[in-house]
């Protein structure tokens, strides 16, 4: 699932570390996020999407 | 809380209960070792490493549970893996024993080869997700 969670970062200054602190989950699972390599559950999708203020929809494409 | 892969070298907390588990057995064994066959007291020794036996895996099980949820798929996976790996040998091999090969106790062996199919395919589901 392709996702623009790379840029929502970049865009707000955060390190891997800090979003994956925001978000409770490891570092490595905001990077396979980041490289699409794991798609989050709808829960971790709905707590990304509510961090960064947009819909679901508006940060992952299927 | 978000908790380290439990098979990272260095996780402190798993580490330790890892040597406190293998002093344990050890120590089981060499005392039961000292011990009648069948007696109450070997019987006793044998109970007791079983019990060391589930606290290890229950204490496991607690660990795998505080990861989130990525780590967590790469553990059930490998475990599936793991699953599928031990049913393969330990199947495997029975029918090579009613060929004629030498028995196995699988009742001690079959622990240790899970834990060995487990860390290998950990190391080869996490590859997929880094």
């Amino acid at each position: 699932m392709k996702n623009c969670l790379r840029q929502l970062r970049a865009e707000r200054g955060w390190s891997q570390g800090e979003l994956a602190a925001r978000l409770n989950v490891s570092r490595q699972t905001v990077n396979a996020l980041e490289t699409e390599k794991y798609d989050p559950s709808l829960p971790l999708a709905f707590r990304i999407a509510k961090l960064f203020g947009r819909r679901i929809e508006e940060i992952f494409e299927a | 809380m978000v908790q380290k892969n439990p098979f990272i070298v260095g996780g402190p907390r798993l580490f330790a209960l890892i040597v406190l588990y293998v002093i344990l057995v050890i120590g089981g064994v060499v005392l039961a070792a000292s011990l009648e066959r069948g007696s109450p007291a070997r019987i006793a020794v044998a109970v007791v490493q079983g019990l060391i036996v589930t606290a290890f895996v229950v204490a496991l099980f607690v660990s795998i549970r505080q990861l989130d949820e990525m780590e967590q798929r790469i553990q059930h996976e490998a475990m599936a893996m793991a699953l599928a790996g031990t049913i393969i040998v330990v199947t495997g091999y029975g029918y090579l024993e009613r060929a004629g090969l030498p028995a196995v106790q699988w009742g001690l062996w079959v622990y240790p080869l899970v834990f060995l199919f487990w860390a290998l395919a950990y190391g080869f589901v996490v590859r997929r997700y880094r």
